[in-house]
């Protein structure tokens, strides 16, 4: 029950980090899709390192249910991921950037997964 | 004793403005406006992860598992892509005057909290028990590419039935042009 009552807080603050960082590239002139791909980015290394250190060490499992399943969920979205790669097929551009932006996004946070859980691996 | 405006020029009249003569110091409007939304965010990821969490308890699919995976996370965020797909259309293409703390509340927030990315990632940590990597693989894969279309399908059911290439060589979008207006739908939401 308390476990579920972090989860729930951890993933609004995470969803009010994103929120912030939103603005925040807004300020440097950048889309919100580049905001939004930096976030999958980050959330998935983070998330591979986390699921690494539970498989090596036996760290708690209360940790990866919080952090992973509340704060990097909140963070992260596919819905968002989506709903930005579909928006984008209504610019000028059309589904060319579209498909290009939501593959690269999928593959590059592959890449990321990886290298956080098998650079804890190779490290330990 | 010189005041300064909102942007931070000083005024020419020695008098305060008048935001600061009726209740003190007043916050900066787009910084109380940020405020008022990081609230409203915070809000509505609450209620969205709380969704969550409860279909995650109540919505029990590990016995018509793949391999050993939960299809509940697939279902999640099939449902949470479509949600935030239509709802950023209704709000931001087909009526972009009406509803801005809704769309704050509901889908920059509610919708975008009810997902789970990072979970259908950490099913790869079963890659040591798993003998098939590929399989894994095709597992996000789907996760990842349904959930696109998902958000496409709620996004063109959202905007109405006229697409944006043909909109954009309607008479209406031509007028526009010529008015200096350039901006097209998706890119009003700075996507």
């Amino acid at each position: 029950m308390w476990i579920d009552v972090l989860v729930v807080v951890t993933s609004a603050f995470g969803t009010a980090l994103r929120f912030c960082q939103d603005r925040f590239f807004r300020g440097f002139k950048k889309s919100r899709s580049t905001s939004i791909f930096i976030a999958s980015l980050i959330s998935c290394l983070v998330c591979g390192i986390l699921n690494a250190m539970i498989f090596l060490l036996e760290t708690s499992p209360i940790l990866k249910e919080v952090i992973c399943a509340g704060f990097l969920c909140g963070y992260s979205s596919f819905a968002v991921l989506g709903t930005a790669a579909a928006l984008l097929t209504k610019r000028k551009r059309g589904w060319g950037k579209s498909v290009f932006y939501s593959l690269s996004t999928f593959i590059l946070s592959l890449c990321f997964y990886f290298i956080g859980f098998f650079g804890i691996l190779v490290l330990h | 004793m010189r005041h300064k405006d909102y942007q931070g020029r000083h005024l020419k009249s020695s008098s305060p403005p008048a935001h600061i003569q009726k209740k003190g110091r007043r916050r900066h409007p787009r910084k109380q406006r940020f405020l008022s939304d990081l609230l409203l965010v915070f809000a509505g990821a609450l209620l969205g992860a709380a969704l969550r969490v409860v279909i995650t308890h109540f919505c029990d699919l590990v016995q018509y598992s793949f391999y050993g995976w939960d299809w509940t996370y697939l279902f999640i965020n099939l449902i949470g892509a479509f949600i935030f797909g239509l709802l950023v259309s209704l709000f931001k293409v087909r009526f972009p005057s009406k509803g801005k703390k809704w769309y704050v509340f509901v889908s920059e927030s509610a919708a975008a909290s009810f997902t789970a990315f990072d979970l259908v990632f950490s099913q790869i940590s079963l890659l040591y028990l798993q003998p098939n990597i590929v399989v894994l693989i095709f597992y996000v894969a789907v996760n990842f590419a349904s959930c696109i279309v998902f958000s496409s399908l709620g996004i063109f059911l959202g905007s109405g039935k006229k697409s944006a290439r043909r909109k954009r060589s309607g008479a209406h979008h031509q007028l526009s042009l010529e008015r200096g207006k350039t901006r097209l739908p998706g890119a009003r939401h700075g996507y």
